[in-house]
């Protein structure tokens, strides 16, 4: 059972995809390592324009203007989703069909922060992200975006190799699908935590017969024989 | 089927498509830490998408182990983000729409053009009469500092540091330049925004504008600078108030779509309408960037006054004949 928030979008394939949408607090983190590096930026222009006059004030104006409109604009839609901030805490924005931001939907959403901002720090934009169940702010809503966390890189593990047991008794599928999974992360844990986590189902740990396997490694030879390898 | 045959029969075709995101996502290592190749060739990816869409829903069917149905759902994903990238032909959609696409954009929405230009034109014309009528009433309106400050930057001959050239030192162009690209398209994305608050932000920065142009305007022909002000401003009021009253426009109808969103969710209707006013805003966007290159490189050059007038009208015809004229083969 999944307790998290999730968000199934149907591809024309007819295969579902999962998308994790983040809530507040994580996208306050991105805005706030992106405001951060919006300063830097201002302030990696203002330098150098404070030498050539009023030229450089001129220039850095217009910079100011389009850091402050394009920004996030610019990251969205060549980096896929996601500004400096989003990439490091790990949040990218999509379309609400799940395909990849586009060029007009990016504009729109950060074009309305504006209204998200009013009446003062982001108030707005809080109270449609708390009351909305993807945890949209009102320009989100309104451009049809949706942020989510992106999926970390799979991870490779495999069932390692053990003798096959048959269980004792017919396991259902749901009990298989743990052992399995159980077996595949084994690798990843330590001796004392397989044992402690293989002690919870004593039914399918512990056997009779003295001489076979018992605890974590009886488990990772029922899986071996569930995921079909042979003796 | 279990879990292992069916990992040794597809795993070479997964490996494939894996390496060839990482190629076509310029990842440099794979994650068997070999250099990206490209595997197979790019037509061959749909149908190759296809059948690891059907590999994921096999193995979600028969309850494969979560980490395989992980690594598939993750290449389904990346593929399905690959294939459905919606950015093609953005440079010709653009060129389309300056080519006649905004002036049609702005036909099909004349009433809440014609809306917005009342709510900026309207306290505009009323505050022209009033401080007209009784001087003293521009107090009311605007604080005293600043309409010293204006009384002084519009009166005199010498009323932009002209010199004794005709032509402003070009420095100073481009700060005000800059000054006027920050400010007033940032006013205008702001009262598009404002649009997002049940069209309250955008009626408010509409009259807000309104009154304080016409209260600088009476003001300025009350002191005798009418000359100077006139000479300044007729360049660039056609494309800077255009582009106002275009994004108030968009403004407008988004929040009217927020109140009356008809047959659509709230939600839903917001959409549609944001994303069909989005060309209102870029275009109101490239008016006032034209509008501040005039104001900043033109305006305040002291040329004879007709002449000034002749191209403040020349730009009004342009604008009203780009909107009249072009992108009739837009509308259907």
């Amino acid at each position: 059972m999944m307790l998290d928030t999730v968000r199934d979008i149907t591809t024309p394939e007819l295969i579902e995809i999962r998308l994790h949408p983040a809530g507040f607090l994580p996208r306050g983190f991105a805005f706030f390592i992106d405001t951060i590096l919006r300063w830097l930026l201002m302030l990696l222009i203002a330098i150098p324009s404070i030498f050539i006059g009023d030229l450089g004030i001129g220039l850095f104006l217009i910079s100011i203007f389009l850091i402050e409109w394009f920004y996030p604009v610019f990251f969205e839609v060549v980096f896929q989703g996601k500004t400096p901030g989003k990439h490091l805490v790990g949040l990218k924005v999509l379309n609400d069909n799940g395909t990849p931001i586009s060029l007009s939907a990016s504009i729109i959403r950060n074009f309305l922060r504006f209204a998200d901002f009013f009446p003062l720090f982001y108030l707005f934009g809080l109270i449609s992200m708390l009351t909305n169940k993807e945890f949209r702010r009102l320009g989100d809503i309104a451009a049809g975006t949706i942020v989510v966390y992106t999926e970390p890189a799979a991870r490779r593990f495999s069932v390692p190799e053990a003798i096959p047991v048959p269980p004792d008794f017919p396991l259902s599928r749901d009990t298989q699908k743990t052992i399995v999974s159980f077996a595949e992360r084994s690798v990843g844990l330590t001796k004392p935590r397989q044992e402690e986590l293989a002690a919870l189902l004593p039914q399918l740990s512990q056997t009779m017969h003295p001489q076979e396997p018992q605890g974590a490694a009886r488990l990772i030879s029922i899986a071996n024989f569930l995921i079909g390898r042979k003796s | 089927m279990k879990q292992e045959r069916f990992e040794a029969l597809h795993q070479a075709e997964w490996e494939a498509f894996e390496n060839w995101l990482g190629h076509h996502l310029r990842i440099i290592k794979n994650q068997d830490e070999t250099v990206s190749q490209q595997p197979f060739a790019n037509h061959e990816m749909p149908q190759r998408y296809r059948n690891l869409c059907q590999h994921l829903a096999i193995a979600r069917d028969r309850g494969y182990s979560l980490l395989l149905v992980e690594r598939l759902h993750n290449l389904v994903q990346s593929g399905h983000d690959i294939l459905y990238r919606a950015n093609s032909g953005i440079s010709g959609r653009m060129l389309n729409y300056i080519a006649g696409g905004f002036a049609a954009d702005l036909r099909a929405n004349l009433r809440w053009v014609l809306l917005s230009t009342l709510l900026i034109i309207g306290p505009w014309m009323i505050m022209m009469v009033v401080i007209r009528l009784w001087p003293d009433f521009i107090y009311v309106v605007i604080a005293p500092d600043d309409i010293h400050q204006m009384d002084e930057m519009y009166n005199g001959d010498d009323a932009f540091n002209y010199g004794a050239s005709i032509l402003r030192d070009s420095g100073s162009n481009w700060k005000m330049f800059g000054f006027y690209i920050y400010n007033n398209i940032s006013i205008a994305f702001r009262a598009f925004a404002g649009g997002l608050l049940a069209g309250l932000g955008t009626v408010y920065t509409l009259i807000f504008n309104g009154i304080h142009l016409g209260a600088i305007e009476a003001r300025l022909i009350n002191i005798g600078a009418g000359r100077n002000f006139y000479s300044f401003v007729l360049g660039h009021t056609a494309f800077e108030i255009g582009g106002i009253i275009i994004s108030g426009a968009a403004g407008l109808k988004l929040g009217w779509s927020l109140i009356m969103p008809g047959r659509l969710s709230r939600p839903d209707s917001l959409k549609t309408t944001a994303s069909s006013v989005l060309g209102l805003i870029c275009g109101s966007g490239i008016m006032l960037l034209i509008a501040a290159m005039i104001e900043a490189f033109w305006s305040p050059h002291n040329f004879p006054l007709p002449i000034k007038i002749a191209v403040g009208i020349f730009t009004l015809l342009l604008l009203l004949g780009y909107f009249i004229f072009t992108g009739r083969r837009h509308a259907a």
